[in-house]
């Protein structure tokens, strides 16, 4: 009864009800028009007064919020992208492409036979930014600060190497080692970035601490202006390099995702950016414009499938080849990592390792060979099962699990496709995906059997094996190893190692990478699978010169520091 | 009034139970804060001693858990909620407040933009049910709702966006033109830069207000006392508005308070699409980044968000339900 009653109230009175839904769609509307309208007054485009500027715009890789930090003593995660390349600069740039070192703020140096002593000759001429003279003195006090606070010092500079380090007159600056090694050349000379004597002595106390945020610095930018959104560099026309220095601006606003980024910079708002790319981008970007949107991926470091040879059966090198012989890597790079193709057996990054590759392994591959590997498993001492699985004397099944992490796509869909290659040799092996903390974590332990992973870099390929096969860069299980995560331990490794990090000589030094060359492929301490492209990816419209497969003077990675600072040096703006 | 006190006392406790989750929680997690930060710098050559001298650097604390637990609590006491590594060397209280405005900002007012609209909508097609707009509105919007959010928000920037150029792709303000501050500009370009990720979060969450508003609204209307307003001749607007949506509102205000306290979590896909600079992202790097005393921070601005919602949500009660005063008395 009242229902009906209601009911028919309502019709009686559709005319207001319709009253309402109008008056709220008309709110809406207004909103919506009013919203554009005034978007439309702030909508100016980045160009109008800036005709004249030639304005670089470059996101490393997007990790939301810039920070307030541009202190170049820190870890490069740490302060703000430019800080180490476009405001501070290195004694010597070494280009890692090709290897070889140039003088930069020190325009020669010079190193005594027995490699204990270091002289570099400072550049004349070069000024900071306020004005006053660089001279060698900045370049001992910035040495000196990494022995008094110890948490700067961040390649362990005092620990392991450095005596003493002397200005000896304003060009002049001699370090003494304690230690012979070829490496100092690339870690004091190419990766320290040096501060202001004038400036960095009054600030008190751990300058770890220090955001600098009015950075005094000799590179060719000067900071302009910051924001967590975006930070703008101007040119500093009191540079040494300022001469050579054709872009006016550098603007680095912060992305927070990879997808938004990709889109900027197939709108033409990004200039250079190094996010891994996914062939699908390629519709929005190269294909849609591909006389100026271009990417160039260069072999940056080798993965590996890293065994913990510490336990067994990964300490069996006959396991070891089963496993690699079982992968098919042509399969990994058609299917899950386009552009990383599969690696050199010796683990060398080609072609930039070219010159290094032992003559007897120039045209050596890998190739999936299941028979191989079922027989090498045969010599091990393992045994087909009813199951399908192989089995050892004692019966005990052979099985293991591939960590790899959430969300780092392209790696878990290789652990997938070598976990299929390995239960076709009758492997029994499973994948567990991990946050990346807790991935780090267990490889650093020795929490694991295998786990895809990256090994490091540097200038020249002995940066590459010491980190991977040094045993003293390993650890008992249990134990944090920095880097030689499948626990390899050899005292012949050990003594090739020291004889190439000992030896001014080229030609010994090639006898130590040969014999390193071959401990990778017979002995496989741990599994090269593919090579990690450096990202890459730059547009032409606003800048020429770019490094690229044809114009090849350096990576083009806008995250090696100082080599972003050098491709700066090497762009033209377009007319 | 003794409602009210053993209720605040409610709120002191819940409030000591989730500063103490928020201690243990992140600490759970497997790693360290050093081996997210080994994660970011990888390929770069790393020692032992490079490890510990970031250990050094961060001040990371190697007390026994309980003492942290009292030092965090004391901190917590004097208002510090410690520094944030992933954004060392600043405080978590620096990061906080100058993500949360923004996210107040949009989301905030997307959120009571959507349930005023979803209300309004709500009241209208429930007096008018049965009618084309009653047979039509829900359905799109359900329709509309039940699009993946990422997808939606994606496809109407690609659209907006990228094709026509209507809005601008990412950002929260014009990082070229307009400094950031109380200018006119700068509020004009934050509401032109706001308006696309704000039209996808009502467009995403309106049908839920609409379909609850609804719903109770056509229970009230079929009540006796409805009928007895209509039949002593009151006016529509004030039959429908004091009469019928007072009452069926009150579900409605539970849930709208809830969706305010998380306002301040964020909104992270929308952070991440429109590359919107709020709070969510932060807190989604600090739990990557186990930056313990950041994560804290979060939940800590979470919690208390919660709770005053609560205790704001209580009050509203109180005035709009005559029922809950008298169970007081």
């Amino acid at each position: 009864m009242t229902f009906l009653k209601q009911e028919s109230y309502t019709r009686n009175h559709r005319r207001s009800g319709k009253h309402i839904g109008l008056l709220t769609l008309s709110a809406l509307l207004a909103l919506m028009v009013l919203l554009s309208a005034c978007g439309g007054t702030t909508n100016t485009d980045t160009g109008t007064n800036s005709a004249k500027k030639s304005i670089l715009t470059v996101n490393q890789a997007p990790k939301g919020d810039n920070p307030n930090n541009f202190n170049p003593l820190v870890n490069n995660q740490t302060s703000a992208y430019g800080t180490q390349g476009f405001l501070y600069e290195t004694l010597l740039y070494t280009n890692r492409y090709t290897g070889k070192p140039q003088g930069w703020l020190a325009d020669s140096w010079t190193q005594s036979d027995d490699l204990k002593t270091l002289t570099f000759h400072i550049r004349p001429n070069v000024k900071w930014s306020d004005g006053k003279d660089f001279t060698a003195n900045d370049v001992a006090f910035t040495f000196n600060e990494l022995k008094t606070y110890p948490d700067v010092d961040l390649s362990s500079l005092w620990l392991n190497y450095i005596q003493d380090v002397t200005a000896t007159n304003d060009s002049t600056v001699t370090f003494h080692f304690k230690t012979t090694s070829t490496t100092t050349l690339w870690y004091i000379g190419s990766q320290t970035f040096i501060v202001p004597q004038h400036i960095w002595s009054t600030i008190s106390g751990d300058p770890a601490k220090y955001t600098n945020t009015n950075p005094v610095v000799t590179g060719p930018f000067v900071l302009s202006k910051f924001s967590a959104a975006q930070i703008t560099y101007d040119k500093n026309p009191k540079a040494w390099t300022a001469s050579q220095d054709k872009v006016d601006e550098i603007r680095v606003p912060a992305i927070a995702d990879n997808a938004t980024a990709t889109l900027e910079l197939a709108k033409g708002d990004l200039d250079w950016l190094g996010v891994a790319w996914d062939p699908k981008f390629d519709t929005s970007y190269t294909k849609k414009d591909p006389a100026h949107n271009h990417y160039w991926f260069t072999p940056s470091n080798t993965v590996m499938l890293y065994l913990n040879t510490a336990k067994a059966p990964f300490n069996d090198v006959n396991v070891r080849k089963a496993i690699s012989d079982a992968i098919d890597r042509q399969e990994l790079q058609a299917k899950a990592t386009p552009y990383a193709p599969p690696a050199n057996p010796t683990g060398l990054v080609l072609p930039a390792g070219k010159a290094q590759l032992t003559p007897a392994y120039a045209n050596a591959t890998f190739t999936k060979d299941t028979a191989t590997a079922q027989s090498l498993l045969a010599q091990a001492g393992y045994t087909k099962g009813s199951d399908g699985f192989v089995h050892d004397k004692s019966g005990k099944k052979l099985s293991m699990t591939l960590i790899d992490v959430t969300g780092w796509n392209d790696w878990v869909s290789d652990t997938q496709l070598i976990v299929a290659d390995l239960k076709a040799i009758g492997i029994d092996a499973s994948q567990s995906s991990l946050s990346q903390t807790a991935y780090q974590t267990d490889l650093q332990t020795g929490n694991y059997d295998a786990g895809v992973s990256w090994t490091d870099s540097g200038p020249t390929p002995y940066y590459a094996y010491s980190d991977l096969l040094d045993s003293s860069k390993t650890a008992p299980i249990g134990k944090v190893a920095p880097t030689n995560w499948e626990r390899w331990s050899d005292p012949t490794t050990d003594t090739l190692l020291k004889q190439y990090n000992s030896s001014k000589d080229p030609a010994v030094q090639q006898r130590a990478l040969d014999g390193l060359e071959k401990i990778m492929v017979e002995q496989l301490p741990s599994i090269p699978l593919s090579y990690n492209p450096y990202w890459y990816e730059y547009t032409s419209n606003h800048f020429t010169g770019w490094p690229a497969q044809d114009n090849s003077f350096a990576f083009g990675y806008s995250g090696n520091y100082p080599d972003d600072e050098y491709v700066v040096l090497h762009l033209t703006p377009v007319k | 009034m003794r409602r009210m006190i053993s209720r605040l006392g409610f709120y002191v406790v819940a409030l000591w139970a989730s500063v103490t989750l928020n201690f243990i929680i992140p600490r759970l997690m497997p790693g360290s804060p050093i081996e997210a930060y080994l994660v970011k710098m990888q390929g770069q050559n790393v020692s032992l001693h490079t490890i510990d001298a970031l250990r050094a650097q961060f001040g990371l604390s190697n007390a026994p858990i309980f003492v942290q637990y009292l030092q965090y609590l004391g901190n917590l006491l004097h208002g510090d909620l410690g520094i944030s590594i992933s954004n060392y060397p600043y405080s978590v209280w620096e990061v906080l407040s100058s993500h949360i405005p923004w996210t107040i900002g949009l989301v905030g007012i997307s959120v009571v933009l959507s349930f005023a609209i979803g209300t309004l909508i709500g009241i209208v097609i429930a007096w008018r049910r049965g009618g084309a707009l009653d047979s039509t509105v829900p359905p799109i919007l359900t329709f509309i709702s039940s699009i993946p959010y990422f997808w939606m928000a994606l496809a109407l920037l690609y659209f907006c966006g990228f094709l026509h150029s209507w809005f601008p792709i990412s950002g929260g303000y014009d990082i070229n033109n307009v400094d950031p501050g109380f200018s006119f500009d700068f509020l004009m370009s934050a509401l032109h830069y706001g308006t696309l990720p704000a039209v996808t979060i009502i467009l995403g969450s309106l049908s839920g207000w609409v379909l609850v508003m609804r719903n109770t609204m056509v229970t009230t209307l079929s009540e006796d006392y409805v009928l007895m307003a209509q039949a002593k001749g009151l006016s529509y607007r004030r039959v429908i508005m004091t009469y019928a949506a007072r009452n069926a509102i009150l579900p409605s205000i539970t849930s709208f308070s809830i969706s305010l306290a998380q306002v301040v979590g964020g909104s992270l896909l929308t952070e991440m699409v429109f590359n919107y600079p709020g709070i969510g992202y932060v807190f989604y790097n600090a739990v990557n980044n186990l930056d313990y005393s950041l994560v804290e921070g979060c939940f800590l601005i979470i919690a208390l968000a919660v709770l005053a919602a609560n205790l704001i949500a209580d009050v509203v009660y109180n005035l709009l339900d005559p029922r809950v005063r008298q169970g007081e008395a």
